[in-house]
């Protein structure tokens, strides 16, 4: 190896970089802000796991078997990311077809109809394309504010990168080298827009089954299976922090006892949390008593209780009560148990429009580049629209013409 | 090595002598030094410990100064830990043992999570304060206290978005040190992750990478201080099967001085040392713990990998 052959590169790189030069900063300075920058999953024992929610400029791996709850999950984070003190706009990018608009309105508190203005979603089929997305997206997120009354995008949800790599890869050598660095290349783009932006980035995994041995990779039992997230250890270089979803059949009773494991993570030790999927999202539930006790707390941000999770292993059935929502001052949001809210009203929510720049019915990968009116929107009752649909418009518009 | 048992209680004082009075004996040839010197300068140097003894053990008293070591493994192992581990117990001040000295960080990945960095913190002071009771009210008079936001302040954090910003950092780096000359460590996690994207040309990447560990190598030696890089862990496919092995490629691991690899041993977490030019292979256990990395004592102490 000569030593002078490496300059050339290096050289030309430090001279067009050397305007502007690398700063530290201070992790001092960096305390507060990254305290206060973690979206809440919207339940306490859940938070409790990952010491208040999600990180800012960091990506989190949620990886777990079909049916495990991952896309469940991404759903509630969408719907929270407006109400919580993250203030933000979801961006939801989905390679799983259809996009499941019904439970995202199933799940959306009844008296917010405006937070689906809040969730942007578009429809990636190919790594390529969801370059091209992000790209876009990075655009959008470098100037926000065409619309005044808009939140600008802090949460990217990827559900899933693991069916975006299902097929036209081979296990040959070549292919996963192309494969890998594709990963990098994704990752990279979606530590990027966390970093630069404070967004929260969640990427959603698929499982394949382990045969013999690990190799390197997080292993978990789920459904009686030995599973390993997919995509192999190249792509569990390409995260910061693994969630593990597993379910388990009880034998007993026939219920699915799920559980979410932090696989591994920088600022997190190892630790499972029990949950529970109901009809207005996914809940923790304390392991002594994941029978009875199921916490009754819809998607909505109330003042959250202190502590509040220790407080239930006094009883061995009782429900949670500390946890039962509490009415906010604004009655912003109503807190009410399922049981005593009224029935689905789809017509209700006439005035949000989720919308989807690119189709989702049928997968074309190049319509969504062909026209910047919205006409590739999905949804029919997007005419209604108030004003907070109106500039919802102008961001799908302003996404698609990016 | 006959000489590691006559390191004097009084290395620091030589050290400190060393460092304030400029270089005692004039060499013939600018930098020059002979066997001598350097081997009396080795044994004065102090380490950074790594917050194991069994780790510190197999490394020679800890992570060396003026020389490039290599730590890889398979996610979630604690390469990150020891990272931010070593960033903290490079500060640990003179009256304490420690170096007293700065860390910078350059973060590739994005895992340097503050509230954790703030908790190794708080698990190293309260270990110091342990360590030596009776200077818990001496060291309020000196010159740095015992304070978490203090450890955090003197770590010089970059976040790197590219491999272009990370050829420029490094380039960066020695104007930098030069501006800073108490940062006794250079942190780099990892330096792998922007040159497994899209490098078509890989002999173009093999000089890019040479060229940064060159530079790295100079930068230890110029200012005395320790470069410790992150390496991520690949699957390699040889006579048929798939091998784990450090990434960056064969020609990489010529670039460091020394090279620890962390690995899983059933539930628990070993480090074994690949390659030093003085040392044995040896591998040892540790424990990543709440307050940071640590000897893996007993069962209750260490933290189980729930699989």
């Amino acid at each position: 190896m000569r030593p002078p052959a490496p300059k050339p590169p290096a050289a030309s790189s430090s001279s067009s970089f050397s305007q502007r030069e690398p700063r530290p900063e201070n992790p001092l300075l960096l305390l507060p802000s990254c305290r206060a920058a973690k979206l809440s999953l919207g339940c306490p024992l859940l938070d409790r796991i990952l010491s208040g929610g999600l990180p800012a400029a960091s990506v989190t791996e949620i990886a777990g078997e079909s049916a495990a709850g991952k896309t469940q999950l991404c759903l509630q984070l969408a719907l929270l990311a407006p109400q919580s003190p993250l203030s933000a706009s979801a961006l939801f990018l989905h390679s799983d077809l259809p996009f499941p608009l019904h439970r995202l309105r199933g799940l959306a508190p009844k008296s917010r109809p405006d937070i689906l203005d809040h969730v942007l979603v578009a429809a990636a089929h190919s790594p390529t394309d969801l370059l091209s997305l992000l790209t876009r997206a990075q655009r959008l997120l470098a100037n926000p504010g065409r619309s005044p009354h808009r939140l600008p995008i802090r949460l990217i949800l990827l559900d899933s990168i693991a069916s975006l790599f299902r097929a036209d890869f081979d296990a040959s050598p070549a292919d996963l080298k192309r494969r890998s660095a594709l990963f990098f290349q994704i990752s990279a783009k979606l530590k990027e827009l966390a970093y630069r932006h404070q967004c929260v980035v969640v990427v959603t995994n698929q499982v394949v089954d382990v045969v013999e041995g690990d190799a390197g990779n997080t292993v978990a039992w789920s459904s009686g299976r030995r599973v390993s997230p997919a995509l192999g250890i190249a792509w569990a270089n390409c995260v910061n922090t693994r969630l593990f979803l597993t379910r388990e059949l009880d034998s007993a009773s026939g219920i699915a006892r799920r559980r979410m494991k932090v696989a591994f993570a920088p600022h997190l030790p190892e630790r499972a949390c029990e949950f529970v999927i109901r009809r207005d999202g996914v809940f923790g539930v304390e392991p002594a008593e994941s029978r009875g006790c199921v916490l009754l707390r819809p998607l909505c941000y109330g003042a959250t209780p202190p502590a509040a999770p220790t407080s239930c292993t006094a009883g061995t059935t009782t429900v949670l009560t500390s946890l039962l929502p509490i009415p906010t001052a604004q009655g912003s949001s109503s807190p009410l148990p399922i049981s005593a809210r009224p029935p689905r009203q789809p017509r209700r929510l006439g005035g949000s429009s989720v919308k989807c720049c690119g189709p989702v019915e049928q997968g074309n990968a190049d319509t969504n580049a062909d026209d910047g009116d919205g006409g590739s929107s999905c949804e029919s009752d997007a005419g209604g629209g108030d004003g907070g649909g109106h500039g919802h418009d102008a961001l799908v518009a302003a996404l698609m013409e990016l | 090595m006959s000489y590691t048992g006559s390191a004097p209680a009084s290395s620091s004082l030589y050290w400190k002598g060393m460092e304030s009075s400029g270089d005692p004996h004039p060499p013939i040839l600018a930098g020059a030094q002979n066997a001598w010197d350097m081997l009396s300068d080795e044994q004065s140097q102090k380490h950074i410990t790594t917050g194991s003894g069994d780790l510190n053990n197999i490394l020679g008293g800890g992570i060396h100064c003026k020389e490039v070591t290599e730590i890889g493994g398979v996610p979630g192992v604690g390469k990150t830990q020891l990272g931010i581990q070593l960033a903290i117990n490079v500060q640990i001040p003179v009256e304490y043992g420690g170096l007293g000295g700065k860390a910078v960080y350059i973060d590739t990945e994005g895992s340097f999570m503050v509230e954790r960095v703030y908790q190794i913190a708080e698990g190293c002071i309260s270990d110091i304060l342990e360590h030596f009771p009776h200077s818990h009210g001496k060291s309020s008079s000196g010159q740095k206290q015992l304070q978490p936001e203090h450890f955090l302040a003197d770590i010089y954090y970059f976040r790197i978005c590219s491999y272009t910003e990370q050829i420029a950092a490094i380039n960066y780096l020695e104007k930098f040190l030069g501006e800073h000359k108490d940062v006794r460590i250079v942190i780099i996690d990892s330096v792998t992750f922007h040159f497994r994207q899209d490098f078509d040309d890989l002999a173009l990447r093999t000089r890019v990478l040479s060229g940064l560990s060159l530079k790295l190598m100079k930068i230890a030696k110029a200012f005395n201080l320790a470069v410790v890089l992150l390496n991520q862990v690949t699957t390699k496919f040889t006579e048929g099967s798939f091998q784990l092995t450090l990434a960056l490629g064969d020609s990489w691991s010529h670039s460091c001085t020394n090279r620890l690899i962390l690995y899983w041993n059933g539930n628990d977490r070993y480090a074994y040392l690949d390659k030093s030019p003085s040392l044995p292979v040896a591998s040892a256990p540790y424990a990543v713990t709440g307050k940071g990395v640590r000897d893996a004592v007993s069962s209750n102490h260490k933290r189980v990998r729930v699989t």
